[in-house]
C-alpha cells in the first residue's frame, strides 16, 4: 500500500551479513546475468530512489538515504555502484552494500562514464531498470549522452520475475520485520488512550518498531468519525470513545518490508461497527480462501459482493499484494497481468472498508505461500480489537 | 479567476496572481506544478506549496491555467478525502494515468499555448517523454518561476518555524537524557525521533551518529555508544511543511582538552559567519569566512571535498532562499529568508564535529530560531 514517503531513511542503517550473505547476491548476480546473456544485454543499469529502491537493493542490497543510485551490472566482473551523494559518505555508503565498488558522485553521468572507462567497456545493448521510469529527466539526458550508440533495452519486468518467489534468506526477514511490527502494533492496543493524540500513539508505535532497528516506519489511520477520509498520516486530531481506528503500519528491516493492519476501538463498539467489521472479515476468510497455487483470477468473488461501494472500496485500496523489498510489489492481486500464484511468494492480503457508504474496517496480514495452502507470517487477528480505556 | 475568489486564502491569492504575472512574461499558458512522490528537504515541493497538501503515491499535479482555474491531479483514489479537506482546490481529481490525466485537462481547459512544468528536475524521464509526446511538444521548463517565488517563507509561516525550532531542542535534549554506554546509535535515534514526534513533528532529516572518529554524519548503524564516543546529531523536524535543522555535538564522559580546543574553532566560525548573515550581503561571504576560520587553524585542506563544500543551505518543502551555501554563492541575503549556516566540519584530530543552527533573516541580522546554547555537550552516563 501507498504511505507518504518521508525526506529520509533515517532508521537503523547497516547490512546484516549473518541474515544476508554475500553468497546471496552472487547467486542472484548469476540469474541477471543469464537473463542479460539470454537477451544479449551486455550492460545492466538498475536504479532506484530512496522512495523505491526493490530493483537496486536487489542486485546491491544498498538502499538510499535520501536521493538515489544506481547498479553498474557488465556481463563479466565485478559489478559497480554509482551514488548520488557528497564524497564523504562514501565509507558509510560501503557498509550497505556487499558491492566493493561504490563511487560517490554529483551526477550519475559522470559516475557511470566512470565505471565504463575503468571497464573499457562500450557497450553495445543496454538493459535499463526502473532508470527511465524513476530517474529525473535532467540526469537522464546526461546517461542517454553516454550511452548514445547503444541500443537501450527496458528490462525491469526481468527483474520483477526474479523478485517474485523469495528465497530462505529473504522469508527470514521477512519474518523478521513482521515480528517487529507486531511487537509494535501491540503498542496501539496498550497506549492508547481516549482524547489522546494521534500523532502522540503513533510516535509510541515507531519508536518501539525503530528501537528494534527497522530502517523506515510507517503509520496510516482512518477513523469512523470521518467517514469522507480515508487512510491518511496521522494528525492531531485526539482519539475518541467507541470509534473504529483503521491503523496500519509498514516497517523495513534489512530492506524487507511489512504491512499489518487491524482496527481497533476504544470502549464498546456500535451495533454499526461490529457489522461493519465483521463484514471485512468475511470476506477477508473469501479473500485468504481465493488465494491458491496456480490461480490467478484472484478478484473474480468480488463480482459477488452487491454493494458497488464496498467492491469500489476494496479495489480502490487494494486486495493485496507481493511484500518484499518493496512495500508493494508484483503480483497486484485482482488486477490484470498479475499473473499465477506460486509457491514461495510473500503476499500482503487487505480488507480495507472506509468510507460512508461501505462501513469501517481493515484487516490486512502477511502470508508465505506454500505448495498446501498459506502459511501466515504474524498472529492472525481478524477481530475487532477492542481497547480498555 | 475561475475559482471562487473569496475561499481562497490570501497568501494563495498573492501567489495566484504572481503566477498569473510570470505565466504572461514567459508567454506560458498553464503551469504544471508537480510532485513524484519522493520527497527532499532540499526543495520547494511544487505541489505541497501551491496546494497547501502533500498527495500520497507516486505522481501528483495541479494544473493552474492564466486565467488562474486551477485543478489538482492525484494517484490514489482513497487519498481524496484528505486532499479536499487540507486544499483550496475545488477541483481533485484521480489520475491513473498522469500523462493522459494531463492531456485531457488540458483538452479541458481549452489551453491552447505552452505549458510550463514546475519541478522539472525531478520529473522521471518517461513521464516527462510522455507529456512531451500528449502535448505535441508545448512542455517548458517554469521551475525558476518557483525559485523566484518561493524564497521567503512568509510572515504567516513564523509560528510554525518556531514551532518547528521548539522540536529540533527538543530532539537534541533527548539525546543529552537518553544517550547511555552500550546503547545502539539506533536506539537513541528513535529516542530523538520520539521526543519530535510525540509534539507533532511531521517528518525529520535526522541523523544520530556515535564515534570515536567520525568522517560524516549518516543515518545510525547499530554501534554501541562508548565512553569518549563523540555524538554528532542533525536534527530536521518538520512542522506544516517547513523544516527548522540544528546541528549539535555531545561527547559521552568528560570532553578531552584537545576535543575541547578544537571545537572552539567551530565556535569562532560559527559567531565569525552569523555576522555575515546581514541584508545585502552575499550568501558566499558566510562560506568564506567560514572556511578562512578553518584555513586560519591550519586546516585549508579540510574545507574541501572529500571532507567538506557546502556550508549551509535552505530548507524546503515551502521556501528555499538558495540550495547551497557555497564560497560561489552570490545570491543576496534578504530579509524574510530562512536557511541553516553550519559549519561543520572534518578535523583529522578529531573526526566529525557538528554545531549550526537555522536563522531568520531580519533587519538588523540573523535570528536564531532554537535555543539550544551554541557549544559542545557532554553526556554523563
Amino acid at each position: 500500500m501507498e504511505t507518504l514517503h518521508t525526506v529520509l531513511n533515517r532508521g537503523c542503517s547497516i547490512w546484516d551479513r549473518e541474515r544476508v550473505s554475500e553468497d546471496e547476491f552472487r547467486g542472484r548476480l548469476g540469474h541477471v546475468r543469464r537473463g542479460m546473456k539470454e537477451r544479449d544485454v551486455d550492460l545492466l543499469l538498475v536504479y532506484g530512489d530512496s522512495r523505491r529502491f526493490g530493483h537496486l537493493a536487489f542486485v546491491s542490497h544498498f538502499m538510499p538515504k535520501n536521493r538515489g543510485a544506481l547498479a553498474v551490472i557488465p556481463r563479466q566482473g565485478e559489478p559497480a555502484l554509482v551514488v548520488q551523494e557528497p564524497s564523504r559518505n562514501n565509507p558509510f555508503s560501503k557498509t550497505l552494500t556487499w558491492i566493493d565498488e561504490v563511487r560517490s558522485v554529483g551526477q550519475f553521468a559522470q559516475g557511470l562514464g566512470d565505471a565504463l572507462k575503468a571497464r573499457e567497456l562500450k557497450p553495445k545493448r543496454v538493459g535499463l531498470v526502473s532508470v527511465q521510469e524513476q530517474l529525473n529527466i535532467r540526469e537522464w539526458n546526461g546517461l542517454a549522452k553516454l550511452l548514445d550508440s547503444a541500443e537501450l533495452c527496458d528490462l525491469s519486468d526481468f527483474l520483477a520475475s526474479l523478485r517474485l518467489v523469495k528465497s530462505p534468506a529473504e522469508q527470514s526477514l521477512l519474518k523478521e520485520t513482521n515480528r517487529i511490527l507486531e511487537q509494535a502494533l501491540a503498542r496501539f492496543e496498550k497506549e492508547a488512550r481516549v482524547g489522546q493524540k494521534e500523532y502522540e500513539v503513533m510516535a509510541l508505535v515507531e519508536r518501539e518498531a525503530r528501537r528494534q532497528g527497522v530502517e523506515d516506519f510507517r503509520f496510516l489511520i482512518a477513523r469512523s468519525s470521518e467517514p469522507e477520509v480515508g487512510l491518511r498520516p496521522a494528525a492531531s486530531f485526539p482519539i475518541r470513545k467507541g470509534e473504529a481506528l483503521l491503523v496500519a503500519v509498514a516497517a523495513s528491516y534489512q530492506r524487507y518490508w511489512a504491512e499489518l493492519g487491524r482496527t481497533f476501538c476504544l470502549g464498546s463498539p456500535s451495533q454499526e461497527l461490529v457489522r461493519s467489521h465483521n463484514l471485512a472479515k468475511s470476506l477477508f476468510r473469501k479473500l485468504v480462501d481465493s488465494i491458491k497455487v496456480g490461480s490467478s483470477d484472484i478478484g473474480k468473488w468480488l463480482l459477488e459482493i452487491p454493494s458497488p461501494a464496498v467492491k469500489m472500496c476494496l479495489e480502490s485500496y487494494g486486495l493485496g499484494n507481493g511484500v518484499g523489498l518493496e512495500l508493494d510489489e508484483a503480483p497486484f492481486l485482482g488486477r490484470e497481468g498479475a499473473g499465477k500464484i506460486q509457491p514461495g511468494m510473500v503476499l500482503t492480503l487487505r480488507v480495507c472498508l472506509a468510507g460512508k457508504e461501505c462501513g469501517s474496517a481493515l484487516i490486512s496480514q502477511p502470508f508465505l505461500v506454500q505448495r498446501d495452502g498459506l502459511q501466515p507470517l504474524a498472529t492472525p487477528v481478524e477481530e475487532l480489537v477492542l481497547v480498555e480505556s | 479567476m475561475a475559482n471562487n475568489q473569496s475561499q481562497i486564502p490570501a497568501p494563495v491569492q498573492a501567489k495566484l496572481r504572481s503566477l498569473q504575472e510570470a505565466m504572461k512574461r514567459d508567454g506560458l499558458s498553464a503551469l504544471l506544478f508537480y510532485s513524484t512522490g519522493q520527497l527532499s528537504m532540499l526543495e520547494v515541493n511544487p505541489v505541497l506549496w501551491m496546494s497547501g497538501v502533500l498527495p500520497m503515491g507516486p505522481n501528483a499535479g495541479v494544473l493552474l491555467t492564466d486565467s488562474c482555474d486551477a485543478t489538482m491531479l492525484i494517484s490514489l483514489s482513497w487519498d481524496q478525502g484528505r486532499v479536499r479537506r487540507q486544499t483550496w482546490i475545488h477541483d481533485v481529481r484521480v489520475a491513473e494515468r498522469f500523462a493522459d490525466a494531463v492531456q485531457e485537462l488540458v483538452q479541458q481547459k481549452s489551453v491552447k499555448g505552452k505549458v510550463g512544468i514546475v519541478g522539472w528536475a525531478f520529473m522521471p524521464a518517461a513521464l516527462y517523454q510522455s507529456l512531451q509526446r500528449v502535448l505535441d511538444g508545448r512542455v517548458e521548463v517554469a521551475d525558476p518561476i518557483l525559485s523566484t517565488l518561493a524564497r521567503f517563507p512568509g510572515r504567516e509561516s513564523l509560528p510554525a518555524l518556531q514551532r518547528a525550532a521548539e522540536l529540533a531542542d527538543s530532539g537534541f535534549s533527548a539525546i543529552l537524557q537518553k544517550a547511555k554506554i552500550g546503547m545502539p546509535e539506533y536506539e537513541l535515534a528513535a529516542e530523538v525521533e520520539y521526543a519530535m514526534r510525540s509534539q507533532g513533528a511531521e517528518d525529520n532529516f535526522g541523523m544520530v551518529t556515535a564515534s570515536d572518529h567520525s568522517h560524516c554524519a549518516h543515518p545510525p548503524a547499530d554501534r554501541r555508544i562508548q565512553p569518549g564516543d563523540i555524538i554528532i546529531a542533525e536534527i530536521t523536524p518538520a512542522i506544516e511543511g517547513h523544516f527548522v535543522q540544528l546541528c549539535r555535538t555531545a561527547v559521552m564522559g568528560p570532553a578531552s582538552p584537545l576535543l575541547r580546543e578544537k571545537f572552539t574553532i567551530l565556535e569562532e566560525a560559527m559567531e565569525k559567519s552569523l555576522a555575515q548573515v546581514r541584508v545585502g550581503k552575499k550568501a558566499g561571504a558566510i562560506s568564506r569566512v567560514m572556511n578562512e576560520v578553518f584555513t586560519a587553524h591550519g586546516y585549508e585542506k579540510y574545507c574541501r571535498p572529500p571532507y567538506m563544500r557546502v556550508r549551509g543551505h535552505g530548507l524546503g518543502f515551502l521556501s528555499l532562499p538558495f540550495s547551497e551555501i557555497v564560497d560561489e554563492n552570490e545570491a543576496v541575503i534578504e530579509e524574510g529568508m530562512c536557511f541553516v549556516v553550519h559549519p561543520n566540519q572534518y578535523l583529522p584530530e578529531t573526526g566529525y564535529l557538528m554545531l549550526g543552527d537555522t536563522v531568520l533573516v531580519e533587519a538588523n541580522g540573523p535570528r536564531r530560531l532554537t535555543r539550544t546554547p551554541l557549544e559542545l555537550f557532554t553526556v554523563e552516563d
